[in-house]
């Protein structure tokens, strides 16, 4: 069984979706993460350990990679797409409780600011690593980042800035989700930022690797089942 | 009110726009990329080509009409105070241009929709491309500018925008209001964002003695600028 488990991580990594897609090339033919989820399922197989250790762990791999400088972007997404496609299959446990994801992850580019390029990477990140993902989009106000994760129970903020100016917005947005929500982990991003500045707003977490806030996610906050 | 003006308004064909080689464009993809994904690109390309449409206009300051001192610059009833980089550009122009382009509100559309289906690449791929394309727009304006000047014998400087070289964004209302309202489709929003996204504004000048220079980034005081990065 395990080894079916291995087979869907890696066609998440490969980005194979189906017998019929037609890459990579040299799967051509085989059954791709949809046939394989399904094989898993009609082996009762628990849908969590699917999820876990089928989806999730090919999306580590190709993170990883990514992470390493190995592959360019448009590779994850990729792998992206074929773990929704597995995800689909799996929604109609979440009803039943039979899987949970790790918890909620409030994402925004900060008030006075539009570039999102580097937000949405870190969004399809944390949902391609089980996170479930609240996307409050650009030029998002303190009080909406805060109400917003108070109202999801959200286990972490990850807020984003490119312009010069907009990162004192993102100081106010640290400092009101401190205040109010100590609990919440706040991570921080976007070019022009640096470790310094992160410390000296109180950011609890600094990188320009989507791959490593998913890692100190990983170890910094309490994941309910997965 | 601000002394009338003339404002020059243009809808910019798609074959005169290149997808801009030195950009971001090229440092986030990968010549090496697999076939499927190249292929993926064109797709999305061709997509995004449909659905723009790239505006630009500028309004021209004349001599008597502008002044630009160390730190700042007077244009029409507004102050600008952008940093010592820009006004050092700017200083010999015998003419101010206030331009703004954009490509319209469909691409952030598109580029929403398809995130929100889970098509990352597709939607990745839609945003880079509309942001090059955002970016040709005002290298188009730029030319197109550069290109009257020449003929009077005139040189161009770099274009500068708010948000650039330490200058702060809020200024784009100074910037708007030099400008009708919904100039090339574009609004500002109260944070002084332009409405569509994919928008660009800034200033340039011309003039007889105008040197173009380079971006002057020696004199810069910013140490988190992020021509320095890529
Ligand atoms: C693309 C772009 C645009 C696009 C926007 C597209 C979009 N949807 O975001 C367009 C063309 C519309 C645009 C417009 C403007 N832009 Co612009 N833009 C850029 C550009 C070229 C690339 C930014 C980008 O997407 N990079 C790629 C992404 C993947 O990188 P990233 O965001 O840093 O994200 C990575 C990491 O940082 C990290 N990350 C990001 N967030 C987070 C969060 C967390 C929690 C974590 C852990 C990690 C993380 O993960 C990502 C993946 O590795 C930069 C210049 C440059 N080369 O960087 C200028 C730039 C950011 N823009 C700038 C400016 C000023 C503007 C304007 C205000 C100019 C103007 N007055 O017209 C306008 C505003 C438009 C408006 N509507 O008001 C300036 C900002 C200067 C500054 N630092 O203050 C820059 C630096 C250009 C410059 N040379 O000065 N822009």
């Amino acid at each position: 069984m395990e080894d079916l488990l291995a087979r869907i991580a890696r066609c998440v990594e490969r980005g194979k979706i189906s017998t019929l897609s037609p890459f990579p090339k040299d799967m051509l033919g085989t059954a791709g993460v949809t046939e394989l989820v399904a094989e898993a399922l009609a082996s009762s197989i628990p849908p969590q350990n699917i999820l876990r250790k089928g989806l999730i762990a090919g999306m580590e791999t190709i993170g990883e990679r990514f992470r390493l400088n190995k592959i360019f972007i448009p590779e994850v997404m990729i792998s992206a797409k074929a773990m929704n496609s597995g995800m689909r299959m799996l929604l109609p446990f979440f009803e039943g409780n039979k899987i949970t994801l790790k918890g909620t992850v409030i994402v925004a580019t900060v008030q006075g600011d539009l570039h999102d390029i580097g937000k949405n990477i870190v969004g399809m990140f944390l949902k391609g690593a089980g996170w479930n993902v609240v996307d409050l989009g650009v030029n998002v106000a303190p009080e909406v980042i805060v109400s917003n994760a108070r109202l999801h129970n959200a286990a972490a903020v990850c807020l984003s800035a490119l312009l010069t100016t907009t990162m004192l917005n993102m100081e106010q947005a640290v400092m009101d989700l401190h205040k109010e929500l100590p609990r919440v982990k706040v991570l921080v991003g976007g070019a022009p930022l640096s470790h310094s500045f992160a410390e000296r707003i109180g950011a609890d977490f600094f990188s320009t690797s989507p791959q490593e806030a998913i890692i100190y996610l990983d170890e910094n906050s309490t994941p309910e089942t997965v | 009110m601000q002394p009338q003006k003339q404002y020059n308004e243009f809808i910019v064909a798609l074959e005169d726009l290149k997808l801009p080689e030195s950009t971001f464009l090229t440092e986030l993809l990968d010549d090496s990329m697999a076939e499927h994904i190249q292929e993926e690109f064109a797709e999305v390309l061709n997509k995004v080509k449909g659905i723009i449409q790239p505006r630009a206009g500028y309004a021209v300051f004349h001599p008597g009409e502008f002044s630009i001192h160390d730190s700042y610059i007077l244009c029409g009833l507004e102050k600008f105070n952008s940093k010592k980089i820009v006004t050092r550009a700017l200083e010999r122009s015998d003419y101010l241009y206030v331009f703004v382009v954009s490509i319209g509100g469909e691409a952030e559309k598109l580029v929403k929709k398809l995130m929100a289906a889970g098509e990352y690449l597709h939607g990745y791929f839609a945003d880079i491309i509309a942001s090059a394309y955002t970016e040709s727009c005002a290298a188009w304006v730029e030319k197109i500018i550069s290109d009257r000047a020449a003929v009077a014998g005139e040189e161009c400087t770099m274009r500068y925008s708010p948000g650039y070289c330490g200058w702060d964004v809020e200024e784009q209302k100074k910037l708007f209001s030099l400008l009708p309202d919904g100039f090339c489709g574009v609004q500002l929003s109260k944070s002084a964002l332009m409405i569509p996204l994919k928008s660009i504004s800034g200033i340039l000048g011309t003039g007889k003695s105008v040197v173009r220079e380079e971006y002057q980034c020696g004199i810069c005081e910013m140490n988190d600028c992020l021509r320095y990065k890529v």
